[in-house]
């Protein structure tokens, strides 16, 4: 799978504020994939628009060996558009397909968003976010 | 008060990133608890109230302040049925709902790892994560 996030900076006192999660035993997904929530407490590759985000795997899962595994979800990130439309710095993004994002609309400001763009991004370009709450 | 006790799953960031708050009431370990202003906590009682934090320790009447934990795992009884990656704020005393539109312009509790059907059951909820 392609545009997997890249990491630019861990944050926190606990960097990335890592969170176990169950997944799949059959899935495979490269470091840097872009998760999404699934019940009970389980991570699973993004796929679609509006798909609830969990975290940025931060160890390759590989096929058929663990049920588990570990997601950053606090840190600065490079992460791929879409081919919809530009995002300008400071505007919340969301997951927008298989390891993409792209503006937050209304509909998915009530699921997990990503984050917030650091940067202005164009279609089908990396830029950097920042990942997890500014609490 | 009913529903109380938040429980600890796990306490992320700097031991649950606790935040200290004027406090004049008894407020029991666990407690969801609401900001009122200036900078106090006090216990959940309705549908949105703005979310603070969980109490980390008793408040009693006789004290001025109180710790609440900002970020980590807790489970949280539901006030309604959500899914896993929705966003959920204040339900009732101690409870949460899903998040409607009008409700992000309001403090949140966080995000559900977990899916309920209705009310009453217990859901693990990501607190000052996302």
């Amino acid at each position: 799978m392609a545009n997997e996030a890249v990491i630019v900076e861990l944050l926190g006192k606990d960097p990335g504020r890592p969170i176990r999660f169950t997944i799949a035993s059959a899935t495979a997904a490269p470091i840097g994939s872009v998760m999404k929530h699934g019940d009970p407490r389980t991570a699973a590759v993004s796929t679609a628009d509006n798909d609830p985000f969990a975290g940025i795997l931060a160890i390759e899962k590989v096929a058929n060996q663990e049920t588990f595994c570990t997601v950053y979800t606090h840190g600065i990130f490079s992460m791929t558009n879409t081919n919809a439309a530009a995002i300008t710095a400071g505007l919340r993004v969301q997951i927008e397909g298989a390891n993409q994002i792209g503006v937050a609309d209304a509909a998915g400001l009530l699921f997990s968003d990503v984050g917030i763009a650091l940067e202005d991004i164009a279609k089908s370009t990396a830029g950097v976010v920042l990942v997890g709450s500014l609490l | 008060m009913a529903n109380e006790a938040a429980v600890i799953v796990e306490l992320l960031g700097d031991a649950g990133n606790p935040i200290r708050f004027v406090s004049a009431t008894n407020i029991p370990r666990g407690t969801l608890c609401k900001i009122v202003s200036p900078r106090t906590a006090q216990a959940t009682a309705a549908d949105n109230d703005q979310f603070a934090g969980i109490a980390a320790a008793e408040s009693q009447t006789t004290d001025s302040s109180i710790a609440l934990y900002t970020c980590g795992l807790f489970s949280i009884k539901s006030a309604a049925a959500f899914n896993a990656g929705e966003y959920v704020s204040m339900g009732g005393a101690n409870t949460v709902s899903k998040v409607a539109a009008a409700d992000k312009v309001w403090a949140d509790v966080g995000v559900a790892l977990e899916t309920t059907a209705g009310a009453d059951e217990l859901a693990v909820i990501a607190v000052g994560v996302y």
